[in-house]
């Protein structure tokens, strides 16, 4: 924008007759502002590490930010309010999309019935993906320790696609759709072998 | 039969020399969809631009773009979220999600404009594997919301 104005600026003053020679532009280096901010949902903010020129610079609280000009020794962290960072990063922040939701399905002991609290569960999925669009729908299976692990990969996988199975004949774009099983390797209550476990015999559902 | 003989020749051959019989790749599974794509927004993909909209899939290495106009952003399979802003540039250098094989990893390049990632399970699992960067930082990430802006010269 200012390259361009001033381009016409100097249009102007050749054709006013001055004869200056244009001046020589040398490009600004590249300078880059990196911030620490707040989780869009309140998960615990955490920390990062930007490193440049051989320095490190730790971004620990909200807002705090560092900005590094190229071949400098980055300055030590500021904190940058909010409404500054609503002014720089409003736009990538609008285009955030909501955060993926998982759903935990359980099974009847010993057979491959939905519970009646998880069979209750299906139409929230439903609206759920409706509300989103084009999201993908995850379906993965997981096992207690009870029999060998290989089996349990196929147990996994078979609850797995009857939850697939009933959600695409509740309505359900199959081509949303992903299964997968992790068997017994992916506890949620993590148990010796051959334990059983009623909260590990589960199929999650991520709505991303 | 000579052309027989030699077509079988030839399959011994292949096989002695380890070829696979025939093309037996996988394609690369994808790294996440896009979620939101406004104005001027595209993925560009070995040499070629593709529109961007929500439901297209992303792969690593594609290079996301947007115009003046443009928002895009991305949510990948480890749930992790990355948003553009106007005028941006972003390269998706490493995508490896498969916890039962101890295989994660995600890199990201911003070359200019402005970013805003949310962390996902891969920082969550192995925060060591998480990069962002730009021309001027390495950023490691243990957190879970970091804007960057990239000032190209």
């Amino acid at each position: 924008m200012t390259a361009r104005r001033a381009a016409l600026a100097l249009t102007f003053a050749f054709a006013a007759g001055c004869g200056s020679p244009p001046p020589v532009v040398t490009p600004t280096p590249p300078r880059d502002l990196i911030v620490l901010a707040p989780h869009p949902e309140g998960a615990p903010l955490g920390a990062a590490v930007v490193t440049a020129s051989g320095t490190a610079v730790d971004l620990t609280a909200a807002g705090a930010a560092v900005t590094v000009a190229a071949g400098q020794t980055p300055p030590a962290p500021v904190i940058l309010p909010p409404d500054e960072i609503a002014r720089i990063f409003g736009e990538a922040l609008g285009a955030l999309p909501p955060p993926a939701r998982r759903f935990v399905l359980y099974f009847e002991l010993g057979n491959d019935t939905l519970t009646a609290e998880s069979q209750a569960q299906v139409p929230a999925i439903l609206a759920l993906v409706a509300e989103r669009g084009q999201p993908d729908v995850a379906i993965t299976g997981h096992t207690d320790t009870t029999g060998a692990a290989a089996a349990n990969v196929v147990l996994g996988l078979r609850r797995a696609t009857l939850v697939r199975d009933r959600l695409v004949a509740a309505g359900l774009d199959a081509g949303l759709i992903e299964v997968a099983s992790h068997g017994e390797s992916n506890p949620l209550e993590p148990t010796p072998d051959n334990t059983e476990q009623a909260r590990n015999r589960r199929v999650e559902v991520t709505v991303r | 039969m000579p052309i027989m003989r030699r077509a079988v020749g030839l399959c011994v051959l292949a096989l002695l020399l380890g070829a696979p019989p025939a093309p037996a790749q996988a394609p690369p599974a994808a790294a996440g969809r896009v979620k939101v794509a406004t104005g001027s927004a595209s993925i560009v993909r070995a040499g070629q631009t593709l529109a961007a909209a929500p439901g297209v899939e992303v792969f690593e290495a594609d290079v996301l773009r947007t115009g003046a106009d443009g928002r895009l952003s991305v949510m990948l399979k480890d749930e992790s979220r990355l948003a553009l802003g106007p005028m941006s540039e972003l390269a998706l250098t490493r995508f490896a999600y498969a916890p039962g094989d101890q295989q994660l990893g995600l890199g990201v390049r911003l070359a200019r404009g402005v970013l805003s990632y949310v962390s996902g399970l891969i920082a969550k699992l192995a925060p060591e594997s998480v990069r962002l960067q730009t021309p001027t930082s390495i950023i490691g990430v243990r957190g879970t919301h970091v804007l960057v802006k990239a000032e190209a010269p």
